[in-house]
């Protein structure tokens, strides 16, 4: 994983968070500079930051009465309006939001108070005037003037001062540093941040590979059959193993996958599954399966291969420990956590987790299991069919083209970092890079929706192309990126048909694809390299001559925005082309 | 001071703490001649590091000491190694536990 690179700004003296943040072992690598704490705020005057541009993230990390004077004036119980609070919030979101084009990525702590200062007692929370009510206010409408905000992150301090307890606050640190808390509280905060880095760059885990006896349930189902588990009824260690698969579904409902890979008779784990009445994970929740004996290493790689996945977006969850060491050893990109041996643990321990954060949620995350329980549906009617050409055109496959809009600017950016297979140039950038790139470059961005007959698989593709900077008469793919789910359908020939009829349109002679090799991408170049483009193997790059037409597949409808503006087309313009080209 | 305090693990707990901060070349071991100085940590580290031993002590131990007083305005401490800070505690220190 790449080294983040960013710039820590604060009221305080950031000084010990920045070091741990840089020292620690953890992945990802991240470096960090400490802005000169205090001023902050000349960040937001322009003209006035050496440092204009930050490469990755930016954190902006402030105490409220730092920021608030009114809010400091609250905490001396002096009377403070209304009015002037919330107008001081406003301003200081005002300056979020102008620095926040400095950087890819503002994370932003929200405002505590020391866990010493009690307020008014009881009636902090009551009246008007209590501090914990004013800072609950002050953040609540901090995140409203916040929202929307491409690339800016409110983070939860409460959380971290939950988590280092008594130890969060540290007067004497304060008064000799200037800094405010313990280093408990950064550290939580630096796990989290981290997290949010890698989720940013496409690493946050999209597969639950699951063990079953004594994990999913209490028991060994092939000694005790399924009426025999230990699962839900009144017994504290079947209700906390209920709460466990509840966890997992909650993460199903994320949009992560979840699979089986048990050491079990396959007949037999699937009865308890299907039949037990306390299961509250069914059959339908699991993407795919492997109940055998075999290895379960070799079991993780086959479903691996089946749902077309990375190793590395894998989490491998089992009660044994042997089982554990084993899947490390043999798959060092499997994460595999430390597992508690207590039960009651097992939901709070998934939880805790921190691999699954990704700062991207689209319609697509929700409906990812049935998606690829649909594409099951397809491989097994694709191996009755006589041809994959004939099962294509059998499946009443439609492609919808549609020019970047504001509303699918998070799911084209989350393919774009998370697509690593049919991917040309494995580039990352975030919703609001991709955005001042288009402005900058007036690049022609699409992002590409399919369905069939077996299901709406989304927003699947994106394509971005330029008019090229070097050679004038040609266009230039920057970003060719396909879910590997749709992978295989002919979707590839759409999107290089797309970019050789917008470069028509404009009246340039060539389309420019320039390969950057990854160790994942290879199905990307040997798609191009039977694309009947011409191959410039000095610099990688495929080529395509405007004045030979690029043919649609028959079989495919696309329909939507198309570059010569026709708007709406079907198989009738699939068949114009193709006649045009004849 | 109670002599069975057992100040050198409340120190190896603050070089464990402190080193976390550090990159790998400059973390501080934990052996009795090990050095600490103003030419091994900054001030920022320095009053880190004092800071957690002093709690660990006072949480471990019960015992009340105030490190941060060692530190001067330029960051200089009167000890130069492990050995040293273990000596400056065990005449500094007062227990709050009643003997």
């Amino acid at each position: 994983m790449k080294q983040f690179e960013g710039l820590c700004w604060s009221s305080f003296n950031p000084g010990t968070f920045v070091q741990l943040l840089n020292n620690d072992e953890e992945a990802p690598v991240v470096h960090a500079e400490a802005g000169e704490y205090g001023q902050w705020f000349n960040l937001s005057a322009e003209g006035r930051d050496p440092k204009k541009q930050v490469r990755d993230f930016l954190i902006v990390w402030t105490m409220p009465e730092h920021i608030s004077p009114s809010f400091a004036r609250l905490l001396r119980f002096e009377p403070v309006s209304q009015d002037a609070l919330r107008r001081e919030v406003d301003d200081f979101s005002q300056m979020v939001l102008k620095m926040s084009g400095r950087a890819p990525l503002l994370l932003l702590p929200l405002w505590v108070v020391p866990t010493w200062h009690r307020g008014l007692g009881a009636l902090d929370m009551a009246v008007e005037g209590g501090v914990g009510r004013s800072l609950l206010e002050m953040n609540a409408r901090l995140c409203a003037n916040l929202r929307g905000a491409n690339g800016i992150y409110p983070l939860n301090t409460s959380k971290w001062i939950e988590c280092a307890g008594k130890r969060a606050f540290q007067p004497k640190l304060w008064h000799m540093t200037r800094n405010p808390f313990g280093n408990d509280v950064y550290l939580e905060a630096l796990r989290d941040i981290k997290a949010a880095l890698a989720g940013s760059a496409g690493k946050s885990k999209k597969l639950i590979v699951v063990d079953l006896d004594e994990t999913l349930w209490g028991g060994l189902v092939g000694e005790v059959g399924w009426q025999g588990l230990r699962l839900g009824g009144h017994d504290y260690v079947g209700e906390a193993l209920q709460d466990f698969q509840r966890a997992l579904k909650g993460l199903k409902n994320r949009g992560l996958l979840l699979a089986v890979a048990s050491k079990n008779d396959e007949s037999v784990a699937l009865a308890a599954i299907q039949r037990h009445p306390e299961m509250i994970l069914k059959l339908e929740d699991f993407v795919a399966w492997r109940i055998n004996w075999k290895d379960k290493a070799d079991n993780i790689i086959e479903l691996v291969k089946e749902l077309n996945l990375g190793m590395d977006a894998v989490v491998f969850i089992d009660d044994s420990e042997h089982e554990r060491q084993w899947v490390r050893h043999a798959l060092p990109e499997v994460y595999v956590p430390d597992w508690p041996t207590d039960k009651t643990l097992y939901a709070s321990h998934l939880l805790s987790l921190r691999c699954f954060d990704s700062l991207q949620v689209s319609a697509e995350d929700a409906a990812r299991t049935k998606m690829y329980q649909e594409e099951t549906s397809r491989s097994q009617a694709r191996s009755e069919d006589a041809s994959m050409e004939e099962w294509l055109a059998a499946s009443d496959l439609q492609v919808t083209v549609r020019r970047l809009e504001e509303v699918d600017l998070p799911r084209v950016a989350q393919l774009i970092n998370k697509t690593n297979q049919m991917n040309l140039t494995t580039r990352r950038l975030s919703e609001l890079e991709l955005k001042r790139w288009c402005e900058n470059t007036g690049a022609a961005v699409w992002s590409i929706r399919v369905s069939d007959r077996f299901g709406d698989s989304g927003l699947s593709g994106v394509l971005s192309a330029v008019i090229d900077t070097d050679a004038e008469d040609a266009v230039r793919i920057v970003d060719y990126v396909l879910s590997c789910r749709v992978i295989g359908r002919k979707i590839e020939d759409v999107m290089l048909h797309l970019a050789v009829e917008w470069a028509r349109s404009l009246h340039k002679a060539n389309v420019l694809a320039t390969y950057v090799p990854s160790d994942r991408n290879g199905v990307c170049r040997n798609f191009w390299m039977n694309s009947g483009c011409a191959w410039q193997k000095e610099n990688s790059t495929f080529v395509w001559p405007v004045d030979q037409t690029h043919f649609l597949p028959q079989y495919i409808q696309v329909r939507g925005d198309l570059p010569d503006g026709q708007g709406e087309t079907s198989h009738q313009r699939a068949e114009g082309v193709r006649a045009h080209g004849a | 001071m109670n002599e069975k305090v057992d100040v050198v693990a409340a120190i190896y707990g603050g070089i464990d703490d402190i080193n976390k901060q550090l990159p790998a070349a400059k973390r501080l071991t934990k052996d009795p001649a090990a050095p600490i100085s103003a030419a091994d940590l900054d001030s920022l580290n320095m009053i880190n590091f004092l800071l957690a031993v002093e709690e660990r002590l006072q949480l471990d131990s019960n015992l009340e000491i105030d490190l941060g007083a060692a530190v001067s305005s330029s960051g200089e401490v009167p000890f130069k190694n492990v050995a040293e800070l273990v000596a400056y505690i065990r005449q500094n220190s007062k227990s709050s536990d009643p003997l």
